[in-house]
């Protein structure tokens, strides 16, 4: 556990800092990240010392062949989530094809000393949006000499191996199984095919750590983080444990989950206010007649001593009360100072496709974890767990609104919240249904829980053959073209995901499209003129101050569609870059539209 | 010193820190060996495909390959990486040497571990990215697993030969080699007691272990061994490879290709690993001169170690093919018979004079190692005239790599040059120019279309077809790879490196 709280800690604290010094300095330099990192290290050391040593009962059979399995998993996951194969540079997963990409982009680009708050570099005119935590901390590396890519695979392996612990310490065996092996019944398509893949890839109820853990950097700290919180605040208000990591810590865990993954922090946020219900209400308070009763009576309790919840209550507001604004900080900052659409709304087909309310589609779907999760809730009814039915019912709401409304342009999203409810469910499913079962029972029912999700895990992984992202050669053909361009130049060019200048962590006008629209981002005029620029429907000399880019990258392979401003480049070359500066200082009115010379982009043997 | 720090194993800290530091101290200062170079080849090869390709002519298992893979992707592509596992293990072997002291007291731990820390060619091949310390690691462990269980009956020693069967398993063929020769001791030490009782003769403890304990500690063995050699369950068909090496290590073993040590024969006997001792390994060869003692009534346990020890030098003195290397998986045993002398010494069970020679002899043993140690590792380590130094690459090879690492390093489109490579035996410049991604390698019999490359590296012999094929202007240079191999040509283009050459002109005008 003292492992857990200050690895979180030195993440946590390093980004904080990390933020906060380059407001200050103007960006990223070297003392700044080595500043930063010695703020982590230094808050590690306290969260080491004041953490309460912590005895997890001692790990059975089953622990360690889940913990193993996590294990080999994420190894194999994160040794090779991006790799060189000869000249092409390739990911495991295709899932990962555009995350990645975009995740380089934005390492690099903070990494490159970006002013803060950064603009967006996927966007011309538009504040950077996004979760940045994970990203930001890689750049940290990349500042002190750590290479992108071994920075990448040591975040990974890092947090797979808090997350591993974390799970374990929330739900056991189970909860790590319910997170690999999480599927509905499409994998039973394995007994007819005799052929092992991920059948859920195209389902709504993906595998989880295929589909999100391994592309969803933030996931990387913020499940741990908000693991080991539930893990406290159970503990503490519920078991009546001693604190197991001190307020502060987990003031900085809740406070700073916005920069790593608002989902969590939005889920973290209704299982505190669960738990402050249940404080209020709970087993042990006396009973009034009414709701209202009871709410009346509330700052009554909150002075009473004698009240035996009186000091957690007041404890869980107090912490509510000093996480507020830097919270709210961190909202502010990661959704670009509230520019960005939220894009919340009533969708109540969305988690079966759109296509209608269709049971048989919905069992397809979350096979049986959708009726056992909706006879726990029916079976606290009658249960007077409190934990429990904290826990459950406030994972349950989640999940249900979740699947009625959308809060993000891509719908998909929502999946960050119902990943968030099926990890707080899933151990007292085991608790309260399964566990007491006989053991062949048992095992029936964890093999149809998990066996669907066990071939897609074992499917995803055995993706040999990786997929490509991009060519090194062409890569390092522009990394050398652009290398005399100062780093805060924002280019033109066609929105691919993988596009060398993105990979290389430089400002593009717009990024690829799926990224721009899923993160909110109002960009559909820009686009549209950028690809006008493009095509030569509009001129640069017209287009180029309003995307806010100075130079055009055009890739031969862009060609014929994309119409160069000047000569064509080289057919031995992998594009060319135009300077479109001349073109801003002409006069608007004049009716010259000049040739621009290409600047080969290539090897130059 | 306050009370905690007075009771930190001082002496053993000391003895690992000095194994570390004669271990990691410029790691990097000699070029990588012709072998490490096939094993960081092999590692890369679990990068591009995704798993390691079992393969039974290869002969060495694949646990080395996993960890340098591990090694390179959290460290990078660099020498250090590639050497760190190996390092790792060897500093293990040592700790696994001062483990012996539940067998054989603190002292003669110590003292085995010491001149293990020291010993020339437990550093050496220790600094090489080979299987062979991995050996040393899962032997030392075997024994000290089977002395347990001897000795006390715990589980945990239990364990401990299960993890050991199997890491030898996972390392190298030679497993069949010390297996056998740790039942073949028991054997000859059963029969011995029989005409000669041991004293003391140490009884079989009472087992503490149960039969799940034995399926639990045999089954994770198993799965190791299944999942490591099936490239992580995704190539079954290697698991034929399990049997199929021992042909093709018989083969090379008798046939030994060059490999034989003809110099050392006398009759049917060689006595090359006794050679090497005395040249650089004074501590084991005191001990296996004192182990001849244990043929008279002793201690069971030393007698047994004796026996194994002499066994596994037998063994390796029978089989043709001999690299030097091997001697660590040797003289191991004899580091803790000498242990043992030593204590018994001190303890006055012999003379004053014996006993005071006996430390004297010991004690120079050990200094002469450490200095050959330091001569061998940090001045000599390309020198041919060390046995040691065996088809090891010369610093020369930074003729031809330097230039091609250093240019690509400040400008990365210099890893897709093209370049050419007609060697018949190129290794380990295929790891080391793995980054690249044009370079074509060519044994004799066979030649690139044309010769338009960036660079392009022939033996001597071909230097007329080369230049008269060359088409361009080119810097040359000469080098040597490693001993007993035709010094090599490399040409340079140009127009490509002319920057690296500041102006030098041109050595070989090619024929447009």
């Amino acid at each position: 556990m003292k492992c857990l709280a200050s690895a979180l800690a030195f993440a946590s604290a390093s980004v904080a800092a990390a933020i906060l010094l380059s407001f200050l300095f103007s960006g990223l330099s070297p003392s700044v990240a080595w500043s930063a990192i010695v703020c982590g290290v230094l808050a590690a050391a306290v969260a080491w010392r004041t953490t309460n040593p912590w005895r997890q009962a001692q790990p059975r059979f089953w622990d360690w062949l889940m913990l193993a399995v996590f294990a080999l998993c994420s190894l194999r996951a994160f040794l090779w989530v991006v790799y060189f194969r000869g000249d092409e540079i390739c990911v495991l997963s295709p899932n990962n094809l555009g995350d990645l990409s975009l995740h380089l982009n934005l390492i690099r680009y903070l990494a490159s000393g970006a002013a803060f708050w950064p603009q967006s570099s996927i966007l011309s005119g538009a504040p950077l949006s996004y979760p940045l935590g994970a990203d930001l901390l890689n750049s940290l590396l990349e500042v002190c000499g750590v290479d992108t890519i071994r920075g990448l695979v040591w975040a990974g392996l890092a947090g797979a191996a808090l997350t591993g612990y974390a799970l374990w310490s929330w739900g056991g065996a189970f909860g790590v199984a319910a997170f690999l092996f999480n599927g509905g019944l499409a994998g039973f398509a394995v007994l007819r095919t005799f052929q092992i893949e991920d059948f859920q890839r195209e389902m709504v109820w993906k595998n989880l750590f295929l589909s999100m853990f391994v592309t969803q950097r933030g996931l990387l700290f913020a499940l741990p983080a908000g693991l080991l919180l539930l893990h406290v605040w159970r503990q503490r208000y519920f078991r009546g444990g001693n604190r197991i990591i001190p307020l502060w810590l987990q003031l900085l865990l809740y406070a700073s989950m916005p920069l790593f993954n608002v989902h969590a922090f939005l889920f973290l946020s209704f299982v505190l206010l669960a738990v402050f219900v249940s404080l209020l209400f709970g087993k042990g308070i006396p009973r009034f007649p009414t709701v209202g009763a009871q709410i009346a009576a509330t700052p009554e309790r909150l002075r009473s001593p004698a009240g035996r919840r009186a000091k957690p209550i007041r404890e869980a507001l107090t912490f509510v009360a000093s996480a507020a604004l830097p919270a709210a900080i961190s909202i502010l900052l990661v959704t670009g100072f509230f520019s960005v659409s939220s894009g919340i709304r009533w969708s109540p087909t969305w988690i079966i496709g759109g296509t209608g309310w269709n049971l048989g589609m919905l069992i397809w779907n979350f096979g049986l974890a959708l009726p056992l999760s909706l006879i726990l809730v029916i079976a606290l009814l009658f249960d007077k767990d409190i934990e429990a039915r904290c826990f459950v019912w406030a994972a349950s709401v989640i999940f249900f609104a979740a699947c009625i409304f959308v809060l993000t342009p891509w719908e998909w999203d929502n999946m960050k919240l119902i990943l968030w409810s099926w990890l707080v469910i899933a151990p007292y499913q085991w608790k309260k249904l399964l566990a007491p079962l006989k053991p062949p029972a048992r095992a029936a029912l964890c093999v149809v829980l998990f066996f669907s999700g066990a071939v897609s895990l074992i499917g995803g992984l055995d993706a040999r053959h990786g997929y490509v992202v991009a060519q090194r050669s062409e890569l390092a053909a522009w990394q050398h073209a652009v290398a005399s361009i100062a780093p805060g130049v924002r280019f033109a060019g066609v929105s691919d995901y993988n596009h060398p200048l993105i990979l290389l962590g430089r400002k593009v006008a717009c990024g690829y499209e799926g990224h721009l629209w899923s993160h909110g981002l109002d960009y559909r005029k820009k686009f549209d003129l950028l690809n006008k620029s493009l095509t030569g429907e509009v001129s640069w000399r017209s287009s180029a101050p309003l995307l806010d880019v100075e130079w055009l990258a055009l890739r031969n392979k862009d060609l014929p569609g994309r119409k160069p401003p000047g000569d064509s480049p080289a057919e031995n070359a992998f594009g060319a870059l135009y300077d479109l500066r001349p073109l801003l200082k002409q006069d608007p009115s004049s009716p010259e539209n000049p040739q621009l010379r290409p600047q080969s982009v290539g090897l130059f043997w | 010193m306050t009370g905690r720090l007075k009771t930190l194993p001082w002496i053993e800290i000391g003895i690992l820190t000095l194994a570390a530091a004669l271990r990691l101290v410029l790691l990097d200062i000699k070029p990588p060996h012709f072998d490490e170079g096939v094993n960081g080849w092999f590692a890369d090869q679990m990068t591009r495909n995704g798993y390691f390709r079992y393969d039974p002519t290869n002969y060495h298992g694949p646990l080395h390959f996993y960890a340098v893979f591990l090694s390179q992707t959290l460290f990078g592509r660099n020498l250090w990486a590639l050497r760190l596992p190996a390092v790792a293990v060897s500093l293990l072997a040592v700790w696994s040497m001062l483990r012996f002291r539940e067998h054989f007291g603190a002292s003669v731990a110590r003292i085995a571990a010491l001149a293990m820390a020291v010993s020339p060619a437990c550093v050496f091949y220790g600094r090489y990215s080979i299987h062979e310390s991995w050996m040393v690691l899962f032997s030392t462990l075997f024994l000290w697993g089977a002395l347990g269980l001897w000795q006390k009956g715990e589980r945990r020693f239990l364990f401990a030969l299960f993890v050991a069967a199997s890491g030898m398993i996972l390392t190298k063929e030679t497993y069949v080699l010390h297996i056998g020769s740790f039942f073949l001791a028991g054997l000859v030490l059963w029969l011995l007691q029989k005409l000669l009782p041991s004293h003391p003769n140490v009884p079989i403890a009472r087992q503490q272990w149960t039969g799940k304990d034995l399926a639990t500690g045999g089954a994770a063995a198993i799965f190791a061994i299944l999942f490591f050699y099936s490239g992580t369950f995704l190539d079954f068909q290697a698991l034929s490879g399990l049997y199929e090496t021992f042909a093709a290590w018989l083969h090379t073993g008798i046939e030994a290709g060059g490999h034989e040590k003809k110099t050392h024969q006398i009759g049917p006997l060689n006595y090359y690993w006794v050679a090497l001792m005395a040249r650089y390994e004074w501590p084991a060869l005191l001990g296996l001169t004192l182990s001849l003692r244990y043929i008279a009534p002793s201690d069971a346990r030393l007698r047994y170690l004796a026996i194994y020890g002499c066994g596994v030098l037998v063994a390796y003195s029978l089989i043709p093919y001999k690299t030097p290397w091997c001697i660590i998986s040797i003289i191991w045993p004899f580091y803790l018979i000498l242990g043992s002398e030593m204590v018994a010494a001190t303890a006055q069970t012999v003379s004053r004079l014996v006993s005071l020679l006996l430390r004297f002899v010991a004690a120079i043993s050990i200094a002469t190692s450490v200095f050959l140690c330091v001569r061998l590792n940090f001045f000599r380590f390309t020198n041919e005239k060390e046995p040691f130094v065996y088809v090891q690459t010369y610093s020369e090879i930074e003729t031809l790599t330097k230039p091609l690492l250093e240019m690509a390093r400040q400008d990365p489109r210099y890893y897709h040059l093209r370049g050419q490579i007609l060697l018949d035996s190129y290794y380990p410049l295929p790891w080391m120019l793995g980054d690249f991604t044009q370079i074509g390698y060519f044994k004799k019999e066979e030649s690139p279309e044309s010769y338009d490359a960036d660079f392009v590296v022939a033996e001597k012999n071909d230097v007329e077809k080369i230049e008269s094929a060359l088409a361009d202007q080119y810097y040359k240079r000469t080098f040597r790879l490693r001993d007993s191999q035709e010094e090599c040509v490399v040409y340079f283009r140009r127009k490509t490196f002319e920057s690296w050459f500041k102006g030098a002109p041109p050595l070989v005008e090619g024929k447009p």
